[in-house]
């Protein structure tokens, strides 16, 4: 851990550990597992700094297979694209982690799930959530829309037939488990 | 469609809005609403002025509200923001104003390059290099501390994380459950130990003469009651006394860190709305399980996820009513299997009398196996007992139609049912074991039978360890030889029948585990190292269920639980205490203590020990404490607290109320607004409202008054 601390100064690690829901060691822990995530012997400075692809992202063990990984990758990544800096990357697994409160991961979840980016869950993007829920076996037709339409009874308050952040909210907010399962722990 | 009620329809509306602009999220666009205050949520149809608006438009709590929607606005550049409105604060509001963005800046859905930029900007006014250093030394002694006083909590965790890859984050609650338990029995564990029985270690455990003792030598540890002694140790350390206050403050420890527990989650989750209004909602929005992340664990979730989808639809659609035969059978199944769930209940509740009191085997059988079986009957039939119904009911319930959900409850109700009969049943005949050698008298004392010695409250220990460990041993049997013999079977393809790896079974798994946490507080009081057993077997029993698990078990397939959260099992465990806790201190308030042993045997009963000690209090003090406990004190208080209870009832009843309506009310505003704003846009010059939100409009003037819009996408 001597090498990595060295990489950060106090400061950095301050704000850090100020503006997350880490701690200093825990921020030196992520930064080990992004750095390994390039897979080549740039030097530790480089990559603090720099940007990492995609691709290279998505071979995180614990985003490989989650069938939300791309948009989870694009909602946090600031260039908008999917490519990650290591404080992009930090302020995923703190959001991510068990001291982020409900409030914050509620607002991300918002973002992932909007898969057309227009502040409004509509029944597309609730398609496409349904899809990726259940791969490869696949609902019906008929399923897929009765669903789509008793989501959109039970939460649509205003009956725009899409779902805003404050219907959402006001949905997730009688989820028990949701503290629970969104979660990744590095 | 966007809602702009907020705003007045004569806003900007009249002018073009270049959607594609705004939207484009690499080109920073500073936008600034006209009404300040409140942004609406929705960028879609919002309009954006490029015309920078001179920086007295921006308040403070424009940037507070903009940072806390950061997302929807893509061009909020907030350090500018945030000197346009510090510009308009005087001193004193400036830090308030600085102190407020800080602390908000960690919950802001900004990029972190934009969070830190303006906490950069906002140190680097206000902060000399002095302070700034300061700041850091007092950090960084914060965050050690944070290391480490956390640390028992985290025993386990990286175990815990591993098996969640597969199972996901609700078989991963289990093992918490236990490792909470763990940790709460330490503690009162530590406290038992240091008052009780360290005490009584530095002076030896107190020998009796006991022919009834069953476990030999163990029964004469002091893991027994009789073991205690009856005087001042060393002639300072009130023993008796320190016993019962100990057990006492045992209990209230308990029962304190559950109702706090309790009380916590309690407030955490919003209880206005019952979950099942939003089923398909939240199957949807928070099924997923981000804590899963092995190949087989995704796979296994779809296709339960997929599987529960389909069956609520399915449900949704039969929701027409079946003919009148169905119904019918039904109806006759649900009887009948009541009848058999109740005949169970009670046909156990005999057998656990029967052969505790009655039954002997026949003379035939050999003498090793009598002795055998005398020694260990009634632990053995309760916890068979324990391990045969919970899996009829399960059974049972399948005749009887419910839906699945619905199944899934009453099984549950069920069998927490069964626990607690089974519990209250094994306290009674325990009771019979004590009242085999308790005097009816007191008078009596002081005489000493030597022939017949009796210690009922060993042999009550000893029942109740015997339950704990046959228990733990049934729990690594049934592991062991049940699931991993199946799933062995399964691998080398023995069997030909087609079997199934079993499922991890959480809430049968919660329930022993609650089961046998009532166990050790009714064992408590008459068995102190009793605590210690239940941690190692608590110690047991989680590698048991991990190694298990991994080996021989796959994923729930049901990923909804029955239970709305673990406050669920809370209850019970509350429950569960008053069940265990109130039949030991009926005993000690009534039952007389063995004349032979314990540190109760000169006493007429138990209690009396605080009355004695109460009774050497100078009088001043000891009349007020008398008057607390007679009749006189007793009923009005109990008549407050109802009082009480029933104050806070009606309160929250009305909040319900008022919720109701305000959701009513929410949902009439939305309706009535979007008309009106429709309404005005339609007045401007007709296309402003299509080339706004690009799409079609119709008229419909006939129906009301004013102009009903219906949209075509």
């Amino acid at each position: 851990m001597g090498s990595s601390h060295s990489v950060f100064s106090e400061q950095e690690l301050n704000d850090y550990q100020d503006l997350t829901y880490f701690t200093k060691k825990e921020i030196l822990h992520v930064f080990k597992r992004y750095k390994d995530l390039y897979e080549d012997s740039a030097d530790e400075n480089t990559k603090k700094t720099s940007s990492l692809n995609k691709d290279k992202i998505l071979k995180l063990p614990e985003l490989k297979v989650n069938p939300f990984s791309d948009r989870i990758v694009k909602v946090f990544s600031s260039s908008g694209d999917g490519n990650m800096t290591f404080e992009d990357f930090l302020d995923m697994m703190s959001v991510f982690s068990d001291g982020a409160p409900k409030n914050v991961k509620v607002e991300y979840a918002f973002r992932i799930y909007d898969f057309d980016e227009d502040d409004m869950i509509s029944d597309q993007d609730l398609k496409e959530v349904v899809d990726r829920l259940t791969g490869e076996q696949k609902l019906s037709k008929d399923e897929m829309q009765q669903l789509i339409d008793n989501i959109l009874e039970e939460a649509d308050l205003d009956d725009d037939d899409s779902l805003s952040f404050a219907e959402f909210e006001h949905v997730i907010s009688k989820a028990p488990d949701f503290i629970n399962s969104f979660r990744i722990r590095l | 469609m966007s809602t702009k009620s907020q705003n007045n329809g004569s806003d900007e509306m009249g002018e073009e809005t270049p959607l594609l602009l705004a939207k484009d999220p690499l080109l920073r666009v500073r936008t600034y609403s006209h009404s300040s205050g409140t942004t609406s949520h929705h960028s879609e149809a919002a309009t954006f002025d490029f015309r920078a608006p001179p920086p007295s438009h921006v308040t403070p709590e424009d940037v507070l509200q903009r940072m806390r929607y950061a997302f929807r606005n893509d061009g909020f550049d907030a350090e500018n923001d945030f000197e346009a409105a510090q510009s308009m604060l005087n001193t004193l509001e400036r830090s308030a104003f600085r102190d407020t963005v800080l602390d908000n800046l960690k919950e802001t859905p900004m990029s972190m390059r934009e969070r830190l930029g303006l906490r950069r900007l906002i140190y680097s006014k206000t902060h000399t290099r002095r302070r700034r250093e300061q700041e850091i030394e007092e950090s960084t002694t914060k965050s050690v501390n944070r290391n480490y006083t956390f640390v028992p909590f985290n025993l386990w965790e990286e175990t815990i994380a591993n098996l969640s890859a597969y199972f996901g984050s609700n078989v991963a609650s289990y093992f918490k459950f236990l490792r909470i338990l763990l940790l709460l029995n330490i503690a009162a564990g530590i406290l038992m130990i240091s008052f009780i029985t360290v005490p009584q270690a530095i002076d030896g455990p107190q020998s009796f003469n006991s022919s009834i003792s069953q476990f030999g030598w163990l029964s004469k540890s002091m893991l027994l009651f009789g073991s205690y002694s009856s005087d001042k140790i060393n002639n300072s350390y009130n023993q008796p006394l320190a016993y019962i206050l100990t057990w006492m403050g045992v209990s209230l420890f308990y029962l304190i860190v559950i109702a706090v527990a309790m009380h916590v989650r309690y407030r955490q989750s919003k209880l206005s709305d019952n979950a099942d209004d939003y089923e398909f909602a939240l199957r949807t929005f928070s099924a997923w399980d981000h804590t899963i992340y092995s190949k087989e664990g995704v796979k296994d979730r779809r296709k339960a996820l997929c599987m529960e989808l389909k069956e609520r639809i399915r449900e949704e659609r039969k929701a027409r009513k079946p003919r009148l035969e169905t119904r019918l059978l039904r109806y006759l199944g649900r009887i009948i299997s009541n009848t058999i769930v109740l005949g169970l209940l009670g046909g156990s509740g005999y057998l656990v009398y029967y052969v505790a009191d009655e039954f002997e085997l026949p003379d035939s059988t050999p003498t090793e196996l009598k002795k055998l079986f005398d020694k260990y009957q009634l632990s053995a039939v309760v916890s068979l007992l324990k391990l045969f119904i919970p899996l009829l009911f399960e059974f049972l319930v399948h005749l009887e139609g419910w839906p699945p959900r619905s199944a899934l409850k009453i099984t549950l109700f069920r069998t927490t049912l069964f626990y607690f009969a089974s519990l209250v049943v094994f306290d009674m005949s325990l009771h019979n074991v004590a009242s085999e050698c308790s005097s009816a008298s007191c008078s009596d004392k002081g005489i000493n039978t030597t022939e017949v010695v009796c210690c009922w409250e060993n042999r009550v220990g000893e029942e109740v360890l015997k339950v704990v460990f046959i228990d733990l041993g049934l729990c690594i049997a049934v592991g062991l030889f049940f699931h991993v013999a199946k799933a062995l079977f399964i691998k080398c393809r023995i069997c030909c029948i087609q079997l199934e790896l079993s499922e991890f079974g959480i809430t049968s798994s919660v329930l022993d585990l609650i089961y046998g946490q009532g166990l050790i507080w009714l064992g408590l009081y008459f068995s102190p190292l009793i605590i210690v057993i239940g941690i190692i077997k608590l110690f047991v029993v989680f590698y048991t269920q991990l190694f298990v698990a991994k080996m021989a078990m796959v994923a729930p397939k049901k990923v909804f639980r029955a239970s709305r959260s673990g406050n669920f099992y809370l209850f019970i465990l509350l429950l569960t205490w008053f069940l265990c806790i109130l039949p030991t201190a009926y005993t000690i308030a009534e039952v007389s203590p063995s004349a032979d042993c314990g540190p109760f045997k000169k006493m007429c009963k138990a209690y009396d020990v605080i009355s004695h000690s109460i009774g050497t209090w100078p009088d001043w003090l000891e009349e007020p404490v008398q008057y607390i406990g007679t009749a006189a004190v007793i009923i009005p208080v109990i008549i407050l607290l109802l009082l009480v209870a029933l104050y806070y009832r009606a309160k929250s009843s009305s909040y319900a109320d008022l919720i109701k309506e305000l959701r009513n009310q929410l949902k009439f505003e939305r309706k009535v607004e979007k008309r009106k704003v429709y309404a005005s846009a339609l007045s401007t010059p007709f296309g402003t409202a299509s080339k706004a939100t690009g799409q079609k409009y119709e008229f419909d003037v006939e129906q009301t008054n004013f102009p009903i819009i219906k949209t075509k996408t």
